[in-house]
């Protein structure tokens, strides 16, 4: 997916093994995924974002595949920043929690972005992480299984309970309204 | 924006498929991360990272040598000085030895008053008739040299004897 250009350092300055052009292309790429995969663990997506990409930045070899390298170092990030959000939570008598909107509001007939967060944040997140993954991040399900530990018939099998599972919350709630 | 996956089963069914891709459909929020500060934070990093890794033989050893190799000097640096400043201070005996004087043996008559007759003597026991010669000396004054030191002896001959002895102890 990257060639040897984009590997190699276009300066001669002594620096890690991801020249800033590469890092750039990969930023423009894939923040948004990231920050959306790791939205299902923290609020603070933006920061384990960006502390991936500057960890990337001080790789002293490439890793092999980038992107899965990406998930699973903003996948720790997000868990390790959830648990500390959740402790600070308890200590905090009372706090305005800011809207963290998951996906650009949508044009009908599209799906209604606010009801799909909200159905994507009531699933189980075994399987938000595969869908999530997979249909934004554009991961593989062999790429999902080296982020996860999880096998790819494993990872399979929870995408598809988790979009049977979206589908019927997301039609309930549209009963619901209508 | 799925990709190709190999893994996947042909057997969807239609609506769920049809589901998946209105779902696709959605665009992520966009990033808010400020891209310049990301780019300068990645380059400090990465410069940080490259000036750390420069190989140095001393660098590659683990922190651990170092700091076990310090606190093993210390506590013998401790040991010794607890040792020179504990220790108690001791008399030592040196034997020296003092070459013999073997060139001549000197003989030498010596009569000492009231003693007995002239022995020949080494140079060992002529010090000891110099110390008899000067006692007699202080006593009774140089002109002791003249008398006679045996009754019936010619003042002469004790005279050459005594005056024989007096230069073999000056050295003439």
């Amino acid at each position: 997916m990257y060639d040897s250009d984009d590997m190699a350092n276009t300066d001669n300055r002594p620096t890690g093994a991801v020249g800033p052009e590469l890092l750039g292309r990969l930023l423009d790429r894939h923040a948004a995924a990231l920050g959306l995969y790791a939205r299902q663990w923290c609020r603070t997506s933006d920061d384990v974002v960006q502390q991936a990409f500057v960890q990337l930045a001080r790789q002293r070899a490439m890793p092999e595949q980038v992107e899965t390298w990406l998930y699973r170092v903003v996948r720790n990030g997000a868990i390790s920043a959830g648990r500390a959000e959740q402790r600070r939570r308890q200590h905090e008598t009372a706090a305005a929690e800011m809207a963290c909107s998951w996906f650009v509001p949508s044009e009908p007939p599209g799906l209604d972005a606010a009801a799909a967060a909200a159905a994507l944040e009531n699933l189980a997140v075994d399987e938000r992480e595969v869908i999530v993954a997979h249909l934004w991040g554009g991961l593989t399900f062999q790429d999902i299984a080296a982020v996860t530990g999880l096998s790819s018939s494993t990872a399979h099998r929870r995408y598809e309970s988790g979009l049977r599972q979206l589908r019927e919350t997301m039609t309930r709630s549209e009963q619901r309204r209508s | 924006m799925s990709t190709h996956d190999d893994h996947r089963p042909d057997d969807f069914p239609p609506d769920l498929k049809a589901f998946e891709a209105a779902l696709a459909g959605l665009v992520p929020a966009g990033s808010r991360i400020d891209r310049d500060r990301l780019m300068y934070r990645a380059g400090a990093a990465a410069t940080t990272s490259a000036t750390k890794s420069l190989p140095t033989r001393l660098s590659r050893l683990p922190a651990m040598v170092w700091l076990t190799a310090t606190a093993a000097m210390l506590l013998v640096t401790l040991g010794l000085g607890a040792l020179v400043a504990l220790r108690q201070p001791q008399e030592r005996i040196v034997y020296v030895d003092r070459p013999a004087n073997t060139a001549g043996a000197t003989t030498l008559a010596l009569h000492l008053p009231g003693i007995g007759p002239t022995l020949p003597l080494a140079s060992d026991a002529a010090n000891a008739g110099y110390l008899a010669l000067r006692e007699q000396v202080l006593r009774s004054g140089v002109e002791a040299l003249d008398v006679p030191s045996r009754p019936g002896e010619r003042s002469d001959r004790a005279d050459v004897r005594n005056r024989a002895l007096l230069n073999h102890f000056l050295g003439s």
